[in-house]
């Protein structure tokens, strides 16, 4: 299946696109697999992974690296979120 | 109150307006936050729409069921947002002020640590997104 990853702020900059197409096994591809395609068919994004906490988010909720996908699913990589603890 | 107003949208934002939407007959406090630019000319936002709207609905549930509250609402602005103009404000009202202060200082800083939504600091040429936290997965 291919599964289309929204791309947010420093994300969207870095990769120049707002969004990237990535192809993964019909069934059991997760999370973790889709970062690891996103690294490797785009350079920036492989350093944005390796430099800052990324979470994605499946279907508008976040979810974790185990997190199985299906066809049609909204996919986003989400960075680091602008909130800060104070 | 039933469901809580969360919105995310370009226009200015107004404590008031989010104060008299909250307000019920049994008000005896309304608590307000303004979260406004400082420092820098202007901060740019960007926001994942309707994950932001729906995770800060989401987040103002959780207040109202937890707080002896009456009503809760949220909106955060997106785009150009100059310094002193708010980017993001909570309105809370409940029967007593503890309840009241408790859950918009909970509501507002699980919309910072969750919602999908990213500023740019905007001094003349300069541009810099902000360093921000990732938001927790689970729960």
């Amino acid at each position: 299946m291919v599964l289309e990853v929204r791309l947010f702020a420093v994300l969207r900059e870095r990769a120049g696109a707002a969004s990237l197409a990535v192809e993964l096994p019909d069934a059991g591809a997760t999370v973790a697999d889709a970062l690891r395609e996103l690294g490797a068919c785009s350079p920036p994004l492989a350093a944005a992974l390796a430099e800052m906490p990324l979470v994605m988010a499946v279907n508008r909720d976040y979810a974790e690296p185990g997190t199985v996908l299906s066809t049609g699913d909204e996919l986003a990589l989400i960075p680091p979120v602008s909130g800060g603890a104070r | 109150m039933s469901r809580p107003h969360a919105r995310v949208h370009a226009d200015p934002l107004s404590a008031d307006r989010l104060a008299r939407l909250v307000a019920t007959d049994g008000t005896g406090a309304i608590v307000t936050f303004q979260g406004t630019t400082r420092d820098v000319a202007r901060l740019d936002y960007e926001a994942y729409l309707p994950m932001a709207e729906e995770r800060i609905a989401a987040i103002l549930e959780d207040a109202l069921a937890a707080h002896e509250i009456e009503g809760a609402a949220a909106e955060h602005r997106v785009g150009a947002v100059a310094l002193g103009e708010p980017s993001v404000v909570v309105a809370v009202a409940a029967a007593h002020r503890e309840a009241a202060f408790a859950a918009a200082r909970e509501a507002i800083d699980r919309i910072k640590a969750e919602a999908p939504i990213w500023k740019r600091e905007v001094e003349g040429e300069h541009r810099r997104w902000g360093d921000g936290t990732a938001p927790p997965t689970a729960g």
